[in-house]
């Protein structure tokens, strides 16, 4: 048997280049693990060893391997130090600690997700925000001892260093692979505490095969080499010709592209560059009112930036050299070298007109393979090279606007007014030295006090930059509802102490007067606790284009995804809770709207198919629609479909528009069979179950042939709403606000019945059903009569009802209180509220009101209102 | 006299696990400052007037190496010393560094010894007894 003591000393002796040599090693330390397998932990490391020496031969980084090879040594060799060390270790890092990793990981992976689509459709800048997440999530793993994932991470980040540029456009598939891998194995490691990594060596192996698919086709690769060269051999010309401009007559040049440009790289380019542009001339704009807004340089560095790196990608080295001079140029006005003031600023707009200019006319330049730049181009390189030279007037510089050092000095006492006179004197005479150092010189200021006053002066411009970095507090959801429920309490509290009639006998003007203010910050304490709940649709849109993907790539179809409007906010309840209904439709419009590009083709449509999640607001509500330009519904099949469920009567008329909301009709699913992605049994209604448990609605609508589009119609919190207050008898009513169009009285002359049952109201010659609340609620008292009432005319998603009622009392926002689940089924109520004068209110629900006026029998549904209000 | 400590991470994992380590590694530590990257680093540096930095390599805006480039370059903090803190550990890489200026190295995972052996080792073990 070999002694630890002599692998030793083989592995010291070992060459990374010696496979033979690695090999023997293995496989005595294999032995050795065979020797100690009593050992269970030493038998570990052994093994752990003799695998990475195997692969010290092919690593690509033989000596760290070899160091890392040394310490499993040193492992074996003093299992007690090891062992101490590591229960060191794992006393700094606790479970806590883990735990708070893996929960940030969510919105991590989600980032890492939506940059990794960003690179599928074409923004290779997101390459290296990628690597750096892969090469991060390696040292956080290896800091809190997940070491089987770090090691797993290496090897991904070594295989994506070895993908070739061609071969990026299969990397984000490989990366979004990892990305489910990843986020399975931390949702597992924080319930369950352990979790498996294997899967991930598939994704190494997919970004493997990228590289190895690469080899036979040579062709591609010598081609993309010669178009390489090409570049390489045009930048140093750059180089040369742009310094020798500053010296030198400027004559026009003429930049090499290369053949092999790719188009659809092109377009995506100028997109993505007419976007930057366009932000960084407003964000010159906002410069030019306030020159220290540094948020709006970096805007414009970037937008420089990322044309640079782009342009380089796309091989037009001519654009390259003049954002990447650009660029030059704004991070020295970031450093505080320059401020963009003035000329500056002009210099800043001249480079960005000149490069939408050649982003605009690069077609051209693409096909005729060159873009000969003239004098122009030169001239604005060279002054963004030198900005300060003589051409330019100096602008003044960024520090001289914080408070001066002089001023500092004087105003502490600390030098007289005089002496600082003196030497600005100086200073304008051309003596470029800082004030201190001729105050120290003239020995009017002592050193230590200019150093002092120096770093007041940098704390101030320290303290404006960290209170522009807004901070954040994590608060758990439940002390929020808590905190917002109480909020309510507060509402209503406020708005009984404000109306309650004793107070209100008090003749004073300064009672009145906090009264009103009480109100006031009230209102603005509701809103602000209610915004607090409000978050972004984004990430749900995300997933979506995520699934998009996923769903056109299980069923062969060619799919793009588009958002709009995803910085919508919404109550965080409501964005959860739309998440479910939103994969249905989303899965619906990829498996039964799109259309195979196949028969897209023969249907004279784009081969690849769209899809759209838009959000927007509209009134007092969230619309979020998915359009697709798919087939649309078949108004037939439906129709068919559902007389063959028997959901509806042979003899029903129905619109177009009813036809299609069929689909929301239990029991219904036209798929013709089950497929993986859809159809799984949970029809179109559990869709519309869900978003009317939210106070929303859907609609369908679709055009045969050109596709069809959901909306949903949100309310934008679940918690409050604006609504009307009206009487009916004794009875106190809400209306949501949204909802009303108007009201009015009418005259008899205006009332029709048509077929002595259904009283119509026509209003500006249109005919407007009646509902007279005190028939639904069954009130007795009250006016009888429609011409003593009002009319309020309330809006539901398609049709309208004019309400009768009593009178108008006037509007409050209401905190919706839920009447509990026995009133689940009662339409024409869709809450509670309690007034200011602590009384119970039930608010309308109007779409249940409507349908309640098209069935036949008005309901009693006094009992109801009267358990509720009791309760 | 106890330290003043700058840590210099892009990962804030990292940055809380060496503060810990920092506190736990028997060395007298003053107050600890966190940057998330280089160029938060320089603009920490007169906030917090450290003995010893520890820096990451690879981070967003300004990466470690340029960072120790800057320190380098001004006259005021030509000789602080800096520790990198990496994942990054090949031997040549080393040499590269150790070029650079850069006076200890250690590699992601560390262990408190390590942390304290080159904290003692670079600004000397006893002055804060």
């Amino acid at each position: 048997m070999t002694s630890i003591e002599n692998i030793a000393q083989e592995v010291i002796m070992l060459e990374s280049t010696d496979c033979d040599a690695c090999e023997r090693v293995a496989k005595l330390l294999l032995d050795y693990a065979e020797s100690v397998s009593a050992d269970k932990e030493q038998k570990n490391v052994a093994r752990e060893a003799a695998e990475l020496c195997l692969r010290i031969g092919s690593s690509t980084d033989p000596d760290s391997d070899l160091e890392r090879l040394n310490r499993f040594i040193e492992m074996i060799q003093n299992p007690d130090k090891e062992s101490k060390n590591s229960s060191d270790s794992s006393s700094i890092i606790d479970d806590a600690m883990v735990a708070e990793f893996l929960q940030k990981q969510e919105s991590v992976l989600q980032d890492f997700e939506a940059s990794c689509l960003e690179m599928e459709n074409g923004d290779l800048t997101k390459y290296s925000e990628l690597k750096r997440q892969i090469h991060t999530w390696k040292g956080d793993s290896a800091i809190l001892g997940l070491q089987e994932l770090s090691d797993k991470l290496h090897k991904v980040e070594d295989a994506l260093e070895d993908t070739a540029k061609e071969d990026y456009g299969k990397i984000p598939d490989a990366l979004l692979k990892l990305k489910d891998i990843l986020a399975s194995y931390f949702n597992d490691l924080l319930r369950t505490g352990t979790g498996a990594v294997a899967e991930i060596d598939e994704v190494i192996d997919k970004l493997t095969v990228v590289w190895s698919e690469a080899e036979p086709a040579e062709l591609a690769i010598n081609y993309a080499d010669e178009a390489e060269d090409i570049q390489s051999d045009a930048a140093p010309e750059v180089e040369v010709d742009s310094t020798a401009t500053s010296n030198m007559p400027i004559e026009s040049k003429e930049f090499e592209i290369p053949p092999d440009v790719d188009n659809e790289l092109v377009n995506e380019f100028r997109t993505e560059s007419e976007e930057h542009i366009h932000n960084a001339e407003v964000a010159l704009m906002s410069i030019e009112s306030d020159p220290s807004d540094m948020d709006a340089v970096n805007v414009v560095f970037r937008a420089f930036h990322t044309i640079k790196g782009v342009a380089s990608f796309v091989g037009l080295s001519y654009i390259t050299e003049m954002a990447h001079k650009a660029e030059n140029f704004l991070d020295r006005v970031r450093k505080g070298d320059l401020t963009l003031e003035g000329v500056y600023t002009d210099l800043a707009f001249e480079a960005l007109d000149m490069l939408k200019h050649m982003i605009a006319n690069m077609e051209t330049a693409i096909e005729n393979g060159r873009y000969t730049a003239d004098c122009s181009y030169f001239l604005l390189i060279k002054r963004l090279e030198n900005p300060t030279s003589a051409s330019i007037p100096q602008a003044p510089k960024a520090e001289q606007r914080k408070e001066p050092v002089g001023q500092i000095l004087v105003s502490g006492g600390k030098a007289d007014p005089i002496a600082v006179e003196e030497a600005l004197r100086k200073q304008a005479d051309g003596d470029r030295r800082p004030i201190g150092e001729l105050l120290v010189e003239e020995k009017a200021a002592k050193a230590s006090d200019v150093v002092q006053a120096v770093r007041s002066q940098q704390a101030d411009t320290a303290g404006v930059k960290a209170k522009s970095n807004e901070g954040t507090v994590k608060v758990s959801t439940s002390r929020l509802d808590n905190l917002i429920n109480s909020v309510g309490e507060l509402v209503i509290a406020q708005s009984m102490v404000s109306q309650d009639p004793d107070i209100n006998r008090i003749a004073s003007q300064s009672l009145s007067r906090n009264v009103s203010q009480l109100i006031k910050i009230t209102r603005s304490l509701q809103e602000l606790a209610l915004s607090m709940r409000m978050v972004s649709v984004k990430p749900t849109f995300q997933k979506m284009a995520r699934l998009v993907r996923d769903l056109a790539r299980k069923s062969g179809k060619d799919v793009a995804f588009e958002m709009h409007g995803e910085d919508t906010e919404l109550d965080r309840n409501m964005v959860e809770a739309i998440a479910d209904p939103l994969v249905h439709m989303v899965r619906n419009a990829v498996d039964h709207g799109i259309e195979r590009s196949d028969i897209r083709i023969a249907n004279n449509k784009d081969p690849q198919g769209l899809v759209t999640l838009s959000a927007a607001h509209e009134g007092g509500s969230v619309v979020i629609s998915l359009r697709d330009d798919g087939k649309g519904l078949d108004k037939e099949r439906i129709y068919a479909k559902a007389l063959e469920r028997g959901i509806i009567d042979p003899n029903t008329q129905l619109t177009d528009s009813d036809m299609y909301n069929l689909v929301f009709q239990p029991g219904f699913s036209t798929a013709e069979k089950v497929t993986d992605v859809s159809g799984r049994g949970v029809g179109m209604d559990v869709v519309r179950t869900n978003i009317e448990k939210l106070r929303g609605s859907v609609i369908i609508d679709s055009e045969p042939g050109k596709g069809s589009i959901f909306k949903m119609r949100l309310p934008l919190t679940l918690a409050i709403i604006d609504g009307m207050v009206i009487r009916v008898g004794d009875q106190r009513f809400i209306i949501p606000t949204v909802a009303i169009t108007e009201s009015f009285r009418t005259t008899m002359k205006d009332i029709v019945t048509v077929r002595g049952r259904t009283e119509m109201v026509s209003l500006r010659g249109q005919l407007i059903p009646i509902s007279r609340l005190h028939h639904i609620f069954d009130i007795k008292t009250g006016k009888k009569s429609i011409t003593e009432g009002i009319l309020v005319v309330a809006e539901g998603k398609d049709s309208r009802v004019a309400l009768m009622a009593d009178e108008m009392l006037g509007q409050q926002q209401v905190v919706i209180k839920r009447l509990g689940d026995i009133f689940d089924g009662m339409s024409a109520v869709s809450g509670g509220a309690i007034l200011g004068d602590g009384t119970v209110s039930l608010i309308l629900d109007i779409e249940g009101i409507l349908r309640l006026s098209s069935e036949v029998p008005v309901q009693n549904v006094r009992q109801f209102s009267e358990a509720a209000i009791e309760a | 006299m106890a330290y003043n400590i700058l840590i210099v991470d892009d990962s804030e994992v990292t940055r809380n696990v060496m503060a810990r380590t920092l506190k736990m590694c028997g060395v007298d530590i003053g107050e600890m400052y966190f940057a998330e990257n280089g160029k938060q680093g320089l603009e920490q540096l007169d906030k917090s007037w450290p003995d010893l930095v520890f820096c990451d390599i690879n981070m967003p805006v300004m990466d470690g190496l340029e960072f120790v480039n800057e320190l380098h370059k001004s006259e005021e903090w030509r000789d602080l010393p800096v520790v990198i803190v990496s994942t990054e550990g090949s031997q040549t890489r080393m040499e590269e560094l150790r070029q650079s200026g850069i006076k200890g190295y250690i590699r992601k995972p560390f262990k408190a010894e390590q942390v304290a052996e080159i904290i003692e080792q670079l600004l000397g073990k006893d002055q804060h007894v």
